[in-house]
């Protein structure tokens, strides 16, 4: 909101402030200054008498103008207004004046000497959406009895200087600058003066109200005859102009100035429009109205509507109908001032799109019903001073009954929140510089809240009081004592943590991708969750981030393509975040995703291109840092009609029958459609992973005899896994302790179909040195095992 | 004896002049092994009288001991010899490049988030976590964001239905935790997480952003403490020298409420561009955990009350590494990531 100093200075003394200053301290107290500007721009501008106005020989439309600028002292000014003429008093910039549009220096125009400029209001206004017509055509002309010499601004009461106060939801009452005022007050410790309105002889009214539906808790209105329309006094004007209002005429002004002053928006109707004088709050419109904008609007049956007539006499709180609207040749005005829900007319508002100035201030609930009936009288008041209004009629309104409220807190919650030590004296130094009334008793404050803050309810609503107004610089700093309590992660939590960092330790980079997806993507590489799971956004800002993701992969894909197309070729990257869908709710996921070369010395010649055993490797590392021995999961290759990973190099990992995670190469149809070269990944379901148990480190001593190895070829079907076979070689003899595969081929001397793999084999026995015979009894139980599996054959 | 000391010379005149070990070894072979011609003149001593036979004995010991050492030294020589050679053979230019090993890095907001979580660790406080496809009861609210509040405004939130939302903050896991606490303390934790809210994404703006709340609630927590604790986050985040600032201002949860201010690192608090000239810089938001919020989610405030503050991710991280465009977390070029490949 736009608070102008001139215009608080009306309710509390602010003029001898330095504005920055008195800026910081509001600020300070909880109304942040988040900008400032001054109404008109302008150093060197006086008041000045055109003595003489003679055409520029050389131009069409310039004059050259004779212009007394101090009492005696007269200057040449070239100006190019149409409506200048001898004899005005207009406002003079003169050399090294700094206006909006540059600044001003003596010079000769088309070989006239000129010596300043005589101004429009636009050229001093910076928001030319508040000025009129009149005010941009031409230069502005001031009353004859304005002094020579005198600075222009100042005599105008365009001297004002504006604070943007973002306001809290809490606070909103501050958009009334009587409201303002209590702050400002409080801070400077100074007195509010709040307006004096007269109360005139009224007559009976012929007006009704009534209120149908529970989204209006008050309905007011005041009649008043005979107003006459006009341009409204400089004050009122500027006043207007500072709030950023832009002036109409007074009736208007008034309206607009009163809600200005109260945060009480007002509507007038015309009277004479009316046929019945009857004004019923109700909702149930449906169809299309024409507004006094001239535009139709199409109500629905929720709007709360101010009915005249049987029909719309205005849609409440946001914009009146053109059939009951004032117009310049109003007479009798009926004012209404009133209380409707917020959040209704929020929808309202929003749907129609006239979030209008007024119906933002019942949207925030700043209104302060129990002044409502002031608030007419104050209108009323300002229509006989300048609206020449001639008969003033009772306010009829519907029953408002708010009881006075009471907020209670004692000296030691105080301090027991804030851990402070305040007297009952400070504290009600507070209280009084609020404005607040209140009875004491031993320490407890019975406080009356004043109605126009609705932000106040409870006790930490007054504690906060103290804080801001005593200053948070004077709170002490501590820690809080309390029981103990231990500061450690979870399980999982760790268990996350490690993978993260044993992950950069492998040389991946840990990315960071946005949640939401496009539907294109939704389902590519998806493992845990159901196609047709779709957890959808209800308006999304744009397709591409319209669904929640279901796999990490396509991201990490993104990320890649990006950091290729930046000439980028090896990137190993992972990420852990999760996925979602409604039945599955959220699963924490690990991905990663490896692309280009994992080594790569160039000088020597060294490569080693990313392949699915990398990422095997990577996987087999971080399980066995996460103690999940080899023996509880199985890789299985995924189906032979996979669209999403190669069927040929990719597995599922397997904990018992459910799928935990993935291994493998992406489809190559999906590294097109991602623009990414050979990229291999692994996803892990996190949240099943990490509940799994994992085994307990136990130590075995070390081995007090002597292992033997032996290696052996054996000569199996092309498609026995090799881990089925280690398997069953491991599982035929106990004084076998490890197997390594240290070839596999296939080719020239093995049959085709065929291939050997080399295993050597290491034998132990923790009692006794083994002898031959020990050995040559389990190479026996090994080749009899495989033979029986896969019908293996040692190689000859 | 003559003999003796014949070999004795005639061995030790060879060992001096051998060129290499391999030599060395066959002159230790051919002067002390079996046939050599010191153990062939010992045969004769058992024909010797005892007298003859001890001196023999001692003078041939004697020279054999000497032809020994003689060898020692100069296999120590030659070997030295040897590796000197060696080294000046295997002679590198070590400023080529490294055989490099991988090298990765945590993501600058993982950094972040573990350098406040350890701090927090220590003193005392857990990891809480909760959903990110939360409820409007959980995000709006059980946090006194009741239908129809201002704050709340659709335009900020993506809703998939009516009460399902991504959530816009991590507030909403004081709720779960302090529910599951069943109203009673003390609760100590902090939630950092992923919240999302609907704003286009510009140099300042993301849809998809990181907090990490924070909820201490006991039976005597004040905002003094609230006060210290934030102090001690932001001495231990961005400096010894810095100091922060409370200013009053609202959030539905928490009463009072306070934005709270660090001053200005670039500047000291002078005063400059990046402070906007006020010396200084918006980091988070903090306040008295809302009565209402309390009771709502189980607790009796008349026993118990506590702090709560929100601290950005982001935000954190920009001022800290000077990171300029909130973009260049979600864009993940490696380059960038490269920066942080390093205890910052």
């Amino acid at each position: 909101m736009e608070a102008s100093l001139k215009v608080l200075n009306n309710y509390v003394k602010v003029d001898d402030q330095n504005p920055l200053e008195l800026a910081e301290k509001i600020t300070r107290i909880g109304h942040e200054v988040e900008g400032h500007h001054e109404l008109a721009v302008g150093t060197k501008l006086v008041v000045g008498y055109v003595q003489e106005c003679i055409d520029h020989p050389n131009s069409d439309h310039l004059h050259i103008c004779q212009v007394e600028i101090a009492p005696g002292e007269v200057t040449q000014i070239v100006c190019g207004a149409p409506n200048v003429k001898a004899g005005q008093k207009v406002i003079v910039a003169l050399p090294g004046c700094q206006l909006n549009g540059g600044k001003i220096s003596a010079g000769k125009i088309r070989g006239e000497e000129s010596n300043g400029m005589i101004c429009s209001i636009a050229e001093l206004i910076a928001d030319q959406r508040l000025l009129s017509d009149e005010d941009k055509a031409g230069i502005h002309v001031l009353d004859e009895d304005a002094p020579v010499g005198e600075e222009a601004l100042s005599y105008l009461g365009l001297d004002d200087f504006i604070l943007e106060i973002g306001l809290t939801p809490n606070r909103s009452d501050c958009m009334a600058m009587t409201s303002l005022a209590y702050e400002v007050a409080a801070v400077l410790d100074r007195k509010v003066t709040l307006p004096e309105v007269t109360k005139y002889e009224e007559k009976k009214s012929d007006i009704t109200v009534d209120v149908e539906t529970d989204l209006c808790t008050f309905f007011g209105a005041k009649l008043v005859k005979g107003v006459v329309t006009k341009e409204s006094p400089a004050w009122l004007k500027n006043a207007l102009l500072s709030s950023g209002i832009k002036p109409i005429n007074n009736i208007v002004d008034i309206s607009n100035f009163v809600m200005v002053e109260t945060g009480q928006p007002i509507h007038m109707y015309d009277y004479d429009k009316l046929t019945n004088k009857g004004f019923v709050v109700k909702t149930g419109f449906t169809g299309k109205y024409k507004m006094l904008d001239g535009e139709d609007y199409e109500l629905l049956a929720e709007d709360v509507i101010v009915s005249t007539d049987g029909g719309v006499g205005c849609i409440a709180g946001i914009m009146g109908s053109d059939s009951t609207k004032i117009d310049e040749n109003t007479k009798n005005i009926v004012i209404e001032a009133a209380t409707f829900d917020g959040p209704q007319l929020r929808q309202s508002a929003r749907r129609l799109n006239l979030l209008t100035d007024a119906s933002q201030h019942f949207i925030k609930g700043a209104i302060n019903t129990k002044n409502s009936l002031h608030v007419l009288d104050r209108c009323a008041d300002l229509l006989k001073q300048y609206a020449e209004a001639e008969d003033i009629y009772e306010t009829v309104a519907t029953q408002y009954n708010e009881e006075e409220k009471h907020v209670e807190v004692s000296v030691e919650r105080v301090n027991g929140l804030l851990g402070t030590s305040f007297t009952e004296e400070e504290i009600k130094n507070v209280f009084d510089r609020l404005c607040f009334t209140y009875t004491l008793n031993e320490g407890n404050f019975d406080v009356v809240v004043p109605s126009y803050r609705n932000d106040i309810t409870m006790d930490a609503d007054l504690i906060e009081e103290v804080a801001r107004l005593y200053g948070y610089d004077n709170l002490p700093s501590t820690l809080p004592e309390m029981s103990m309590t231990q500061g450690l992660l979870t399980d999982k939590q760790s268990k996350e943590k490690l993978m993260r960092h044993m992950l950069a330790h492998l040389g991946l980079h840990e990315i960071l991708t946005y949640t939401l997806t496009s539907p294109s993507k939704e389902n590519d590489f998806n493992l845990f969750h159901n196609a047709d799971d779709q957890v959808k956004l209800m308006w999304p800002l744009g397709e591409e981030r319209s669904v929640t993701r279901k796999s990490l992969i396509p991201h990490l894909l993104e990320v890649i393509k990006y950091n290729n197309d930046h000439a980028i070729k090896d990137v190993h990257i992972f990420e852990i975040a999760n996925t979602y869908s409604a039945q599955e709710k959220e699963i924490s996921e690990l991905a990663i995703a490896m692309s280009g070369n994992y080594v790569d010395v160039p000088w020597l010649g060294e490569k080693t291109p990313v392949d699915f055993y990398v990422v095997k490797g990577i996987l087999e590392t971080l399980f066995k840092a996460l103690n999940i021995e080899p023996s509880r999961y199985t890789l299985e290759k995924v189906e032979a009609d996979n669209k999403d990973y190669h069927p040929g190099r990719s597995a599922y990992i397997k904990v018992g029958k459910t799928i935990v995670g993935l291994v493998g190469q992406i489809h190559p149809a999906k590294a097109k459609k991602y623009e990414v070269n050979d990229t291999y990944v692994v996803t892990l379901n996190l949240t099943a992973i990490l509940s799994m148990r994992s085994s307990k480190i136990k130590f075995t001593s070390l081995p007090q005899y002597p292992s033997v190895d032996r290696d052996i070829a054996l000569v199996v079907d092309k498609d026995v896994p090799a881990s089925e076979i280690e398997r069953t070689i491991f599982r035929a003899s106990k004084i076998l302790k490890s197997t390594t595969i240290f070839d596999v081929y296939e080719g020239e001397h093995v049959e085709e179909g065929k291939k050997s793999v080399a295993i050597s084999m290491m034998f132990q026995d923790e009692e006794r040195t083994l002898d031959e015979k020990a050995i040559n009894e389990a190479m026996d139980k090994v080749l009899s095992a495989v033979e029986k599996a896969f019908h293996a054959k040692l190689r000859q | 004896m003559d003999d003796l000391r014949k070999i004795r010379e005639e061995a030790l005149e060879k060992i001096n002049e051998a060129a290499d070990l391999k030599e060395l070894n066959a002159l230790r072979v051919a002067f002390l092994g079996k046939k050599g011609p010191l153990q062939k003149a010992m045969k004769a001593m058992k024909d010797m009288a005892p007298e003859e036979r001890k001196s023999f004995g001692q003078v041939s010991n004697k020279a054999k001991q000497e032809i020994a050492k003689a060898i020692e030294t100069m296999k120590e020589n030659l070997e030295e010899a040897e590796m000197n050679a060696r080294i000046k053979r295997e002679d590198i230019d070590v400023t080529l490049p490294a055989r490099k090993l991988p090298t990765g890095s945590l993501h600058p907001i993982t950094m972040v988030k573990e350098d406040i979580e350890e701090l927090f660790l220590g003193m005392g406080y857990t990891v809480a976590e909760g959903p990110e496809v939360e409820t409007d009861h959980y995000n709006f609210e059980l946090m006194n964001l009741p239908k129809g509040h201002p704050a709340r405004d659709m335009q900020d939130t993506f809703y998939i239905d009516e009460n399902t939302l991504m959530r816009t903050h991590t507030s909403p896991v004081q709720a779960h935790v302090l529910l599951e606490a069943k109203g009673k303390g003390p609760i100590k934790i902090i939630c950092p997480g992923k919240t999302y809210r609907r704003d286009d994404d510009d140099a300042t703006h993301s849809h998809q952003f990181a907090q990490c709340e924070g909820l201490v609630v006991d039976k005597n927590v004040t905002m003094g403490d609230l006060k210290g604790t934030l102090e001690f986050f932001a001495k231990r985040t961005f400096g010894e020298k810095r100091e922060i600032r409370l200013r009053p201002s609202y959030f539905p949860f928490t009463e009072p409420s306070v934005e709270v201010d660090i001053s200005c690192g670039n500047c000291g608090g002078k005063g400059c561009a990046m402070c906007k000239g006020t010396g200084w810089i918006e980091i988070l938001g903090a306040g008295m955990v809302n009565p209402h919020v309390l009771e709502m989610c189980g607790f009796d405030p008349k026993e118990y009350q506590g702090f709560a503050f929100g601290i950005g991710l982001e935000r954190v991280a920009m001022l800290k590494y000077g990171i300029d465009n909130i973009r260049d977390f979600y864009n993940d070029d490696l380059r960038f990531l490269n920066q942080f490949a390093r205890k910052g």
